[in-house]
């Protein structure tokens, strides 16, 4: 119980760094103390000084009724009857012996002297008859009064800091009481995504945090909901080139004659070349989505060369020529690796729906400060009501089953996005193929 | 034993066909539903459908069959392979749901269910009288003694005994062995024939001239070979 209710104390103790409660408790009990001795020490001397002032006036009062020659004033006193505020002592001071505790080299008019153990204010005056007599006072009222001055200002400060540290406790234990579920909700969540944090009883201060932090939380659960689904579609697009290849591979085990056999291979072999470019697409489409992938700059000739050089084999077994037109002017891409797979992608597709013997022209160079690139093919084209569609993974125009993977344009958006750039299709006049456009802007130096 | 098959996808669709036509199945493809309408399914043992098929979905494609009437068996054959899917499929009319990928012994298996006889729904092999047909090993026994039929022989021989006793044309014989596609030699029919009865003997098959081929009713014994 005890220790319950010192837990406070013991936080506002403890060296933890980062603790509000802690931070604030110093805080409130720096300030006050500061507070305290300035009021106390400017309390202690106003009434010193003043206590002070009080006690010459007084002594004078004194000094000039004793003058007026009231002997009887003279009281005779005896400082070693000690330092009694209230005791005033009046004594003459002409010729014949003084007590030993007269001081013997007291002048005219006020000053403070050690007699016995106290200190005593002295004022020496001479009556009518010219004879000197001393009013002397113990010094100790004022130092009594300025203690007790100084004393009543730092008093109710002083029992306010325990009661502010206690308050302090108590706002922030509570403000913070939300805070603390929150973190404990998170902490239970586990493996599934949390949902929105609530922000009922969060301190306006923090809402803005609890806020972004929902936003994020949000955007994380878009993305997984997109991995997710995205998973689910390609497992459900593995299944038809597995059930080709699990179905080829059983017609050449079952293949009666060893020439069957031989003729059973070869939908076999292009099985499994679909199989290999279907995981290849899966995982440049992972590739191309990875914020993680490295910005490096390149030349886009360099690249658009190295790409072409790739395929010039298959465009020339079906008779089709690819058309290079690109100006003197060099043009960089920030990112080698997206724009590879875009220009990839954008030819893979061109070279599948040119026709034999036909034409893909490659051109492009700098505009709008970056730099836009196109290919153009003399195949069917993409309706443009499918224009916005073919960008989704797995889509297929219907009719079209041309052994792609569906994830060709895709792969190509999303290393656009990754490099700031975008991709336009539209329809050649000419030929009504399909002009693939990609701009890239101009890279932005800080 | 024809069977008709509708399949988008071009690999499955070719490699199915070299499957079936290696268990002496006939196979007639199509690429989506859209010519489903002009096809008379009572050539057909049986059709395996795709779900996810152009055009007009595999399910919408399985009702419509189902509201013409017809109770041929359908095995739905899909990558749609959920619990809720197949519940879904099955409950819309198929007999049979088999997830790809599968292996295409299975396939062939629940084939041979669907193709059993209403009569003796838990053998797949057919008997009429004292002939029985094996499907499995495309065999057949007469009394204690068996042959091996060639993957044609066996499909007439199964036409036949679809329904023991019924006269079969020459035309209806070939739109059950035969595809749509395959060029048929205008003897073809009399040739399987000759083959057959070569082996079973020459009184399994009675010919009623000018109408066509049935199963002979009465009893064959042995004797009679």
């Amino acid at each position: 119980m005890n220790l319950v209710r010192l837990r406070w104390f013991y936080a506002l103790t403890s060296t933890s760094n980062g603790s509000l409660r802690l931070s604030i408790s110093r805080a409130f009990a720096t300030t006050i103390a500061i507070a305290l001795a300035i009021a106390g020490s400017a309390s202690f001397l106003i009434a010193f000084v003043e206590a002070r002032e009080v006690q010459d006036d007084s002594l004078s009062l004194i000094a000039s009724i004793a003058a007026m020659g009231h002997e009887q004033l003279d009281l005779h006193g005896d400082p070693s009857l000690g330092d009694e505020a209230s005791q005033v002592i009046v004594r003459h001071l002409g010729p014949g012996p003084h007590p030993s505790w007269v001081p013997s080299d007291l002048v005219h008019g006020f000053q403070t002297r050690e007699i016995g153990e106290s200190e005593w204010r002295i004022l020496v005056g001479s009556d009518r008859s010219g004879q000197a007599f001393m009013v002397a006072q113990s010094t100790g009222e004022r130092w009594d009064l300025a203690w007790d001055s100084a004393w009543r200002t730092i008093m109710p400060l002083g029992l306010l800091l325990p009661l502010l540290l206690w308050l302090t406790h108590r706002i922030v234990v509570r403000k913070t009481t939300p805070i603390r579920q929150l973190a404990e909700y998170l902490d239970a969540y586990g493996q599934a995504p949390p949902s929105r944090l609530s922000t009922s009883g969060i301190p306006s201060e923090i809402l803005p945090f609890v806020e972004a932090i929902n936003s994020q939380i949000e955007r994380i659960n878009r993305l997984l909901d997109d991995q997710r689904r995205f998973i689910a579609i390609a497992a459900h697009e593995l299944r038809s080139p597995l059930t080709a290849l699990s179905l080829q591979a059983q017609n050449v085990k079952g293949a009666p004659t060893p020439e069957a056999m031989r003729e059973r291979v070869e939908p076999l072999m292009e099985g499994i070349e679909r199989s290999r470019h279907l995981l290849e697409q899966l995982m440049s489409h992972a590739q191309a989505q990875s914020a993680l992938m490295k910005m490096v700059e390149a030349d886009v000739v360099d690249v658009l060369r190295m790409v072409v050089n790739g395929r010039i084999e298959i465009a020339n077994s079906r008779g089709i020529v690819i058309d290079f037109m690109w100006g003197d002017i060099n043009c960089h891409t920030r990112n080698r690796a997206g724009f590879r797979l875009i220009v990839e992608n954008a030819l893979d597709n061109a070279l599948r729906y040119a026709p034999t013997g036909g034409t893909i022209t490659i051109r492009g160079g700098p505009c709008h400060g970056g730099f836009c690139l196109e290919v153009v093919d003399e195949g069917p084209g993409i309706p443009e009501a499918e224009h916005s569609k073919v960008f989704q993974p797995f889509y297929r125009i219907i009719d079209r089953n041309d052994g792609g993977s569906g994830l060709g344009l895709a792969i190509a958006k999303e290393a656009a996005n990754q490099s700031g750039g975008r991709i336009i299709l539209s329809q050649a006049t000419d030929s009504g193929g399909l002009i693939f456009r990609y701009e890239e802007d101009p890279t932005v130096s800080v | 034993m024809r069977i008709l098959l509708i399949e988008d996808d071009l690999m499955i669709g070719a490699a199915l066909q070299v499957a079936l036509k290696d268990a002496a199945y006939s196979i007639d493809w199509f690429r989506d539903g859209r010519e489903l309408s002009r096809i008379d399914l009572s050539d057909y043992l049986a059709i395996l459908l795709d779900l996810g098929l152009p055009h007009i979905d595999g399910i919408e494609i399985l009702r419509q069959i189902r509201n013409s009437g017809s109770k041929i068996p359908i095995l739905i054959l899909t990558a749609r392979g959920s619990v809720d899917d197949r519940i879904f499929g099955l409950d819309a009319g198929a007999n049979d749901y088999l997830p790809k990928p599968f292996d295409v012994n299975e396939l062939l298996a629940r084939l041979r269910v669907l193709l059993r006889h209403p009569d003796f729904p838990v053998s797949n092999d057919l008997s009429h009288g004292n002939i029985v047909l094996s499907p499995s090993t495309l065999g057949v026994r007469i009394g204690k003694q068996s042959w091996q039929l060639s993957g044609r022989e066996f499909s007439l021989l199964f036409a036949l005994m679809g329904r023991p006793g019924a006269i079969l044309s020459r035309t209806q014989l070939q739109n059950r062995i035969y595809s749509e596609n395959e060029e048929i030699e205008s003897n073809a029919i009399d040739f399987l024939i000759h083959g057959i009865r070569k082996k079973l003997g020459s009184t399994v098959i009675r010919n009623i001239r000018g109408v066509g081929w049935c199963l002979n009713t009465k009893p064959i014994h042995e004797d009679d070979k």
